[in-house]
């Protein structure tokens, strides 16, 4: 499991590093100076970038590290309370495919949003979670989810944010101001 | 005028329904908020920041105060009931406060922390009105000072690096480089846009702050292998006179504590609840009971995390440097709303200065009200399963999202930086110093290139001021410290690495 997540240190810091010197190149790109005494736009961000670069390749090369330091907790938390952080943060299979369902649903929420309108969008949304993630039956998530959607639809008209409505849902509801 | 004469021109400005009524709106949704599991401050406020954009500035930043206000005591009652801190300064409240509720006290933890919340609160209310003054110096700071104190401000990030400082200065820089993103303020020229239309703007501030703190802390509890649940009793939440005169010395304690912590930029919200914690314990004559449910290890550090919230404030208001992520937060309400925070918000904007402060005693005051009346509707959310309260919380926030600019680009980039904030957060990168120097990274780079352009770029005029001298001199001092403190827990490591290997040797030997 270490093994696993220094590796992935390492791919993730690569990445990083190659993505910072990319920043630090555009910097470049943009100039440091307009002329001797105009500061130009690539300055800046060229330092910025520049401390990026050197402290991802610090990262990198402390994963290569076999000790480290031991962390100095401020308190010692009971075992109890360490075991269910340690749970709640531990991601198992189940929870890599609620994650992945969430993703789905969302990017499904993406493409409808402004062509179907927030009302069905968010209605299907949240319905397909409920079912997906917290095993609610379809009859019960879908009126759940279209009474916050337009519970949330009214406030949000109230307080005059324009949502997207191409089939005048709004209109039927009674919701045009 | 004198400062009470300007905090009742503040009471004036927000006494009216509209705003009392969002400010009661205001707490309600962030205790709301702050009671979703791991939810802290920062995600709460994060979360419902699109408000601002509807309301006028001081509906908006009178709402946000509360928002931040209610879910500062919604993390309590989650810490309380659950054992689950929305953040780390809550962790110290954990401790006794679910000790409590195991022994079916849970009412009198929850009475004590809103107690010692609205005394504190009121107390350090106090201090902020005086320490206004501070902005009198700070109105003649040069861009030269600016910069250095916006420096010490990055510098002071890090406090807020938790475990591996080179990951919260990664943090820190990712931060300000995405502050970077879109037309230069001095060429106009458009900067790493990588040809999309929708970057010339700037990436939306509040887009990555609801990603990396609401929705990647919602990604990783729902991929949590276990979800948090409350199903017991929580008891009498009426206090005994016994209680309260045991815990009024850790409430006092705990407000003088809370209030110097709040003051000093980027200090540790954790370390401050905790001292008040440590002290409380060690001053006690029943120092066993901690850890047991002992009222004061609750009233101390509950006390003292809101008085360092009200406290948190005063760099806010006075020198526009934000102390904390949520302080970022509000900073970017403050923008939003096309004001600028610091010296010349009291004296350009002073009803919205005034304003603020006086909010943050009405807060006070709603919060006191709806906590324990409504301790039965706040524990009704908690048993509703936490996946369900997820759900329509993403709901939300996609909404959220596209109301700041009725784009779907701003949805993608709060996804593209929830499931960035997420895959760091995998990889313990603390996200607090990124939203810290999203909001000071334009503030720095607007004083470093004025200064360099007023002094014919003269690397040198960088020290010509006195004020800003001070900064760096800051700056070395705590950067120095934090560099000896890692070199000697190495060296401590090592030598107990050691240690222990020489006395495997020794059993050996003997075996």
């Amino acid at each position: 499991m270490k093994l696993l997540q220094s590796n992935g240190e390492r791919i993730l810091a690569l990445i990083m590093l190659l993505f910072s010197g990319n920043l630090l190149a555009s910097s470049i790109h943009y100039k440091f100076f307009i002329d001797e005494t105009t500061p130009g736009a690539g300055l800046f961000p060229g330092i910025i970038t520049a401390v990026l670069v050197f402290l991802i390749s610090l990262w990198l090369l402390s994963t290569f590290k076999k000790a480290k330091p031991v962390e100095e907790k401020i308190v010692q938390i009971d075992a109890e309370s360490a075991d269910l952080f340690e749970e709640m943060q531990t991601i198992d299979e189940d929870g890599k495919k609620r994650i992945r369902n969430v993703l789905l649903w969302s990017v499904a929420l993406f493409i409808a949003f402004e062509r179907v309108g927030v009302i069905l969008a968010i209605s299907m949304y949240i319905t397909g979670l409920l079912f997906s993630i917290s095993k609610i039956k379809i009859w019960k998530s879908f009126p759940i989810a279209v009474a916050f959607t337009i519970l949330i639809s009214f406030g949000a008209k109230k307080i005059g944010v324009q949502l997207p409505d191409p089939f005048n849902l709004f209109r039927y509801l009674g919701m045009n101001s | 005028m004198s400062s009470f004469n300007n905090l009742m021109m503040g009471f004036d400005a927000i006494l009216i329904p509209s705003v009392v009524l969002y400010a009661v709106l205001g707490c309600g949704l962030g205790m709301i908020t702050g009671v979703l599991p791991g939810f802290g401050p920062a995600a709460a406020t994060g979360l419902l920041l699109p408000l601002a954009f509807v309301l006028s500035p001081t509906q908006s930043i009178v709402m946000l105060a509360a928002i931040y206000y209610g879910s500062m005591y919604g993390g309590t009652i989650t810490s309380v009931l659950l054992n689950v801190p929305g953040e780390a300064s809550s962790v110290a409240t954990c401790i006794d406060g679910y000790a409590m509720t195991k022994r079916g006290q849970a009412g009198k933890a929850l009475a004590i922390a809103a107690i010692g919340s609205f005394i504190g609160g009121a107390l350090a209310l106090i201090g902020l009105v005086f320490s206004s003054k501070l902005a009198d110096i700070a109105i003649s700071f040069t861009f030269l000072d600016m910069f250095g104190f916006s420096l010490l401000a990055l510098t002071l990030v890090v406090g807020l690096t938790g475990d591996s400082m080179i990951k919260g200065l990664i943090s820190a820089f990712l931060g300000l480089f995405i502050g970077m993103v879109g037309l230069d303020i001095y060429t106009g020229g458009p900067r790493f846009t990588m040809g999309i239309p929708e970057l010339t703007d700037g990436i939306s501030f509040i887009a990555v702050i609801m990603g990396i703190f609401g929705l990647s802390e919602i990604l990783e509890s729902i991929g949590g292998k276990k979800q948090p649940d409350f199903s017991g009793n929580i008891g009498s939440v009426l206090l005994k006179w016994k209680d309260f005169k045991e815990s009024l010395g850790s409430i006092l304690r705990g407000t003088g504590i809370g209030f110097f912590f709040g003051l000093v930029p980027g200090s540790p919200a954790a370390a401050c609840s905790f001292t008040s914690y440590t002290i409380e314990k060690k001053i006690s004559k029943t120092p066993e009971r901690f850890g047991k449910g002992a009222i004061q290890g609750v009233a101390g550090p509950e006390t003292a995390n809101n008085a360092l919230g009200i406290s948190n404030f005063i760099p806010l208001i006075t020198l526009g440097i934000p102390s904390s992520a949520t302080m970022a937060i509000l900073l970017g309400a403050f923008t939003i709303n096309g004001l600028t925070p610091g010296p010349t918000l009291f004296a350009n904007n002073p009803e919205i200065a005034w304003g603020l402060i006086a909010s943050l005693g009405l807060s006070n005051v709603i919060l006191l009200i709806m906590s324990l009346p409504l301790v039965k509707v706040w524990i009704t959310i908690l048993r509703i399963p936490t996946m369900t309260l997820y759900a329509i919380t993403l709901a939300f926030m996609t909404i959220g999202a596209y109301v700041i600019d009725s784009s779907m680009f701003t949805v993608l980039t709060l996804w593209i930086s929830g499931l960035i904030g997420f895959v760091l957060r995998r990889f313990n990168f603390p996200m607090a110093p990124a939203a810290l120097t999203l909001v000071l990274g334009s503030m720095l780079e607007k004083s470093f290139r004025t200064a360099l352009q007023i002094n014919y770029g003269d690397f040198g005029s960088l020290f010509s001021s006195v004020r800003a001298n001070i900064a760096y001199a800051l700056i070395v001092l705590i950067l120095g410290t934090k560099i000896i403190t890692y070199i000697r827990r190495v060296m401590k490591s090592k030598a107990q690495a050691s240690g222990h290997n020489s006395q495997e040797g020794a059993i050996k030997v003997n075996s």
